[in-house]
């Protein structure tokens, strides 16, 4: 189908679209993708039964290609809106006046209100699964310390995700990236502070709280993806929302280990003030469990 | 100490067009006026209504106030030219260029096209405590909050301290006093030119202030000698993050080296008190020596003599050190790049 013959619509209402599932917990690609496979099955089966009812054979006989659904190896086939012409004609489940029994009540109130429209398809995921769907990021860092400022640098990086199979490169790669900057984000700078007698917050802005700007983003910034397919669900993908944050955070702070020595630090962020105080105490100088000062 | 962050509470708005229009308004409302310039450290205070002045006298529409000027063989920067103005001044980068240098590395793009000069040498300090309203001794009252056995203080000073330990923020400041410049401030009686360093004060001074502005005074321009134009400049400034973050401390210096000897040196650094400090012994003690890390490593040593750790801030100590010699006998490159 090609693209330009497809219409996306986003949560509206309006055009009595269901619900779709929330984005959360790194399970979005998982989730969404089975339930698209789910209901493009859906589609493909009503479109092989109204192409065997009126050309004659088997529902599985036909193959869906091309804008088409037509039979196997040549021979008659009907083109899709000509299929979503006789879904109207015929009713029933092809055209959503009848409902599959299992989907929720948000969908049911959607597709009744879009059924007689051409063919309509709906489904729920019922996919089997064994166990539960994670991602795996693992991240590599190297900095540069400067040991007379405690100032450091990351000068290189590399998040390598184990995804399953890569749906959309530029939006995973970003994804990557962009949440592995979260993790940096931990690692060199972000905190909230309170004064420890009175309880209150000391960092009430920005400029205190300090996120990462865009020049603390390390310049050589890699990604990259085994792309091997999940087996617990159809398309084979896994979400990649907030994995690659442990990764970007503890690669730093090992590799600032790995250049200061263990004893330095125990928390983060670490600082140019936490670095010096330990180099030129010799031991480290701040309590491990004062995560943010 | 609960703010409300609803509303700015209410004042009475002038905008005058001279700077004459200006010290008349200056001069009638006396200390219930409050001068704003770009308006990066008034609104802080406004919005979190720990400051409530009854006049606020907006800077903006006095033009003469703004500008970059030739001057007695120097410049002249009026004290509401923006610090993008100051960076991208095609003199100041080729002869003051520890001033462009100084004021690039101050808060983020979007803030130096909105701040100004005088603005950044005359903006009250960051304590979080003073700033979120605490009633200190700098905010009229009678203790530190940042100076207990349990104050979050690391960006605090080490230097200078009298009950306050606040430390001013400025990253223009310490390159204006290594190029000797001098502040023209407008007061009832007349113009004042006072050296860069003494417009700064410490709390031993008045613990109310930052700068020897008083109710009526305005700073109006600064004015870079040719004595410094050019030489030897060194600049570091060290914070936590690379855009958008004051300076856990900063360095300034400029030097004439004649037979590989330093014939001449102006030294400063801010951040560790609460005014920028010029490091006067440490320049008599380097003149005529060799600039190298022998002697940035004596006059760093020379530098934190007296310097008082807080509970968080010890590591300000051998970072002043460190700086100190850097802005003398350069930046040793590691053995192994």
């Amino acid at each position: 189908m090609p693209w330009e013959k497809c219409e996306i619509t986003w949560g509206n209402s309006a055009r009595n679209l269901p619900w779709a599932c929330p984005s959360g917990g790194s399970q979005t690609t998982h989730a969404m993708t089975r339930a698209a496979h789910a209901v493009a099955m859906d589609a493909r089966k009503k479109l092989q039964e109204i192409a065997a009812k009126d050309l004659g054979g088997k529902p599985e006989d036909y193959e869906v290609a091309n804008e088409r659904v037509f039979r196997r190896g040549g021979g008659p086939g009907m083109s899709l809106a000509q299929a979503a012409k006789r879904a109207i004609q015929l009713g029933g489940t092809y055209d959503g006046h009848e409902l599959p029994k299992d989907i929720n009540k948000f969908t049911v109130a959607s597709a009744t209100a879009l059924s007689g429209q051409g063919l309509l398809a709906v489904a729920k995921d019922s996919y089997p699964r064994d166990g539960v769907t994670h991602s795996y990021v693992a991240t590599f860092a190297e900095v540069e310390v400067d040991l007379e400022t405690g100032q450091y640098r990351i000068v290189d990086f590399l998040a390598y995700a184990d995804v399953g199979t890569v749906i959309h490169p530029n939006a995973l790669g970003g994804q990557i990236l962009g949440r592995s900057i979260l993790g940096i984000g931990h690692a060199i700078g972000q905190k909230w502070v309170y004064d420890q007698h009175y309880g209150l917050p000391l960092a009430k802005r920005f400029h205190h709280t300090k996120p990462p700007t865009i020049l603390d983003v390390p310049q050589n910034m890699q990604w990259a993806a085994v792309g091997i397919p999940d087996p617990e669900t159809p398309i084979g993908a896994r979400g990649i929302g907030e994995p690659p944050v442990g990764g970007g955070c503890a690669a730093i702070l090992n590799a600032l280990s790995d250049a200061l020595g263990d004893e330095v630090f125990r928390r983060a962020p670490v600082n140019a003030d936490t670095i010096l105080a330990s180099l030129e105490a010799g031991r480290p100088m701040q309590e491990p469990l004062t995560a943010h000062i | 100490m609960a703010v409300i962050r609803d509303v700015m509470p209410a004042f009475e708005l002038f905008q005058p067009a001279t700077i004459d229009d200006t010290m008349r308004l200056l001069g009638q409302y006396r200390e219930d006026a409050w001068v704003m310039a770009g308006g990066l450290d008034t609104f802080d205070w406004l919005k979190d209504r720990i400051k409530r002045p009854k006049v606020v006298v907006d800077l903006s529409q006095v033009k003469e106030l703004s500008g970059i000027r030739e001057a007695g063989g120097g410049l002249e920067i009026g004290a509401t030219t923006t610090l993008t103005e100051v960076v991208r001044h095609p003199i100041v980068r080729e002869k003051y260029s520890i001033l462009s240098t100084g004021a690039e590395a101050a808060a983020s793009p979007q803030i130096r096209n909105q701040g100004t000069i005088g603005g950044n040498v005359s903006q009250d300090t960051r304590c979080w405590y003073y700033r979120a309203g605490w009633p200190c001794y700098r905010a009229g009252g009678n203790t530190c909050f940042a100076d207990t056995p349990t104050a979050i203080n690391r960006e605090h000073a080490i230097l200078g301290a009298d009950r306050c330990v606040a430390v001013n923020p400025s990253d223009s400041a310490p390159a204006l006093i290594a190029l000797d410049a001098k502040f023209v401030v407008r007061t009832p009686k007349g113009e004042r030119v006072v050296d860069a360093e003494d417009y700064f004060i410490g709390p031993g001074t008045d613990i109310t202030r930052m700068n020897i502005l008083r109710p009526g005074d305005l700073l109006t321009a600064i004015r870079l000698p040719a004595d410094w134009a050019g030489t030897k400049f060194y600049f570091e400034k060290v914070r936590d993050r690379n855009v958008w973050d004051f300076p856990l401390m900063n360095v300034a210096s400029a030097m004439v080296i004649t037979d590989g000897k330093i014939e001449r040196i102006r030294l400063a650094l801010n951040a560790a008190a609460a005014r920028p400090l010029r490091l006067a012994a440490v320049e008599d003690a380097v003149r005529g020596k060799e600039p190298n890390a022998a002697t940035g490593e004596m006059a760093g040593r020379l530098a934190v003599q007296g310097a008082r750790a807080l509970r968080f801030n010890a590591y300000k100590i051998p970072l002043m050190r460190n700086l100190v010699k850097r802005a003398i006998g350069g930046v040793e490159k590691a053995a192994w790049a």
